[in-house]
């Protein structure tokens, strides 16, 4: 019976050294510890066991941090010069859907005059407007978003490399 | 008080955001002690913490965007540290988190026996240091992280289960248990003497 009050105490210790013990808990160690000295011992040494843990001293290495210090400089650097180009490449890749738009649009609609004023036929004006214009224009509108992400990959991997 | 620590973490999180250089520098200054006394403990040895904390702070800076500061920056970082070390472990020592039985070991696996004096024992600088250094250096990697996160670095419960990703009663068994290895280490030295 005595042996578990000493247990059930010896667990609300660990729970108030951990920030667990609910106020109850915590008065009723407080009243016991006023009369168990094997039980004052195991909460002294407790406390005296995540003291020590403030007894090491590790040292960071001054060369280490100016190391990180110039890594990041770097990478920093680097993920700027990315980022423009990224933005420049998805500007083309619009610029080009907007073409394929325009091209399809002419395709349609103004094949007829087109035709008329290179002495063509339509169907022939109409291969002509998507061989030359439209099928390249969607091309370009396709490939640098791909271009993108194989340049965002590169970077990564450059990052990783450091 | 609790105004001001919000407004400093959505500080961080502004400049981490917009990858604030100036900002990482003084992140840097402010935290690599604790960071390079995290990954000891976690790792049980000195070599490798150069290159996890150098890579922890890259990925600060790429991955910076998903840090909301809508909690403490420490949490934040020490989790990107262990998850680098779990990769670099796995690398490695070609580790899987299957090959373990025991449920308490279910994410960082043990230190690597290394010959020479452990990082703990080259640290101690008190008399009790001395006499837990070896105990720390024998004790499961996660008990000392429960260990250095709770006393050392003062996360609370819930941080800590944040951290670690594991519910909050093994967070709180894994601290028991490395406290009581600790007081058993210095009962025993007590004895001795």
């Amino acid at each position: 019976m005595q042996a578990d009050l000493h247990n059930e105490m010896r667990q609300n210790i660990d729970k108030s050294l951990v920030g667990e013990a609910s106020p109850e808990e915590q008065q009723a160690l407080r009243k016991h510890l006023l009369a168990c000295a094997a039980c004052q011992k195991y909460a002294s040494d407790s406390r005296l066991a995540i003291v020590s843990l403030n007894g090491f001293s590790f040292a960071a290495d001054p060369g280490l941090t100016e190391k990180v210090h110039a890594a990041l400089a770097l990478r920093a650097q680097q993920l700027q010069t990315t980022r423009p180009n990224r933005k420049r490449i998805l500007q083309v890749s619009l610029a080009a859907l907007l073409l394929t738009i325009v091209g399809s649009f002419a395709a349609l609609h103004m094949g007829n005059p087109l035709a008329a004023i290179l002495h063509l036929p339509l169907s022939q004006a109409q291969a002509g407007l998507l061989t030359f214009w439209i099928a390249p224009s969607w091309c370009f509108a396709l490939l640098l978003p791909v271009l993108l992400l194989v340049s965002a990959r590169s970077a990564n991997k450059k990052g990783q490399i450091l | 008080m609790t105004v001001a620590v919000t407004t400093d973490t959505q500080r961080i999180a502004r400049g981490l955001r917009q990858r604030d250089v100036a900002l990482l520098h003084a992140l840097v200054e402010q935290y690599q002690f604790r960071l390079v006394r995290y990954l000891i403990y976690l790792l049980g040895r000195r070599d490798s913490v150069d290159d996890l904390v150098q890579e922890t702070w890259l990925h600060v800076l790429e991955r910076g965007r998903s840090y909301n500061g809508s909690s403490r920056f420490e949490p934040w970082l020490f989790t990107i540290a262990r998850n680098l070390t779990i990769d670099h472990l796995r690398k490695r020592r070609n580790f899987s988190l299957d090959s373990s039985d025991d449920p308490e070991q279910d994410r960082v696996p043990p230190s690597l026996v290394s010959s020479g004096p452990s990082p703990f024992e080259l640290a101690a600088r008190t008399e009790e240091a001395h006499r837990i250094a070896h105990t720390l250096d024998t004790l499961e990697p996660i008990y000392r992280e429960a260990l250095v996160l709770r006393f050392q670095e003062e996360l609370s419960l819930q941080e800590m289960s944040a951290v670690i990703g594991v519910p909050l009663t093994t967070v709180s068994s894994r601290i028991y248990r490395g406290l009581a290895t600790l007081r058993a280490q210095m009962e025993e030295d007590e004895h001795a003497s």
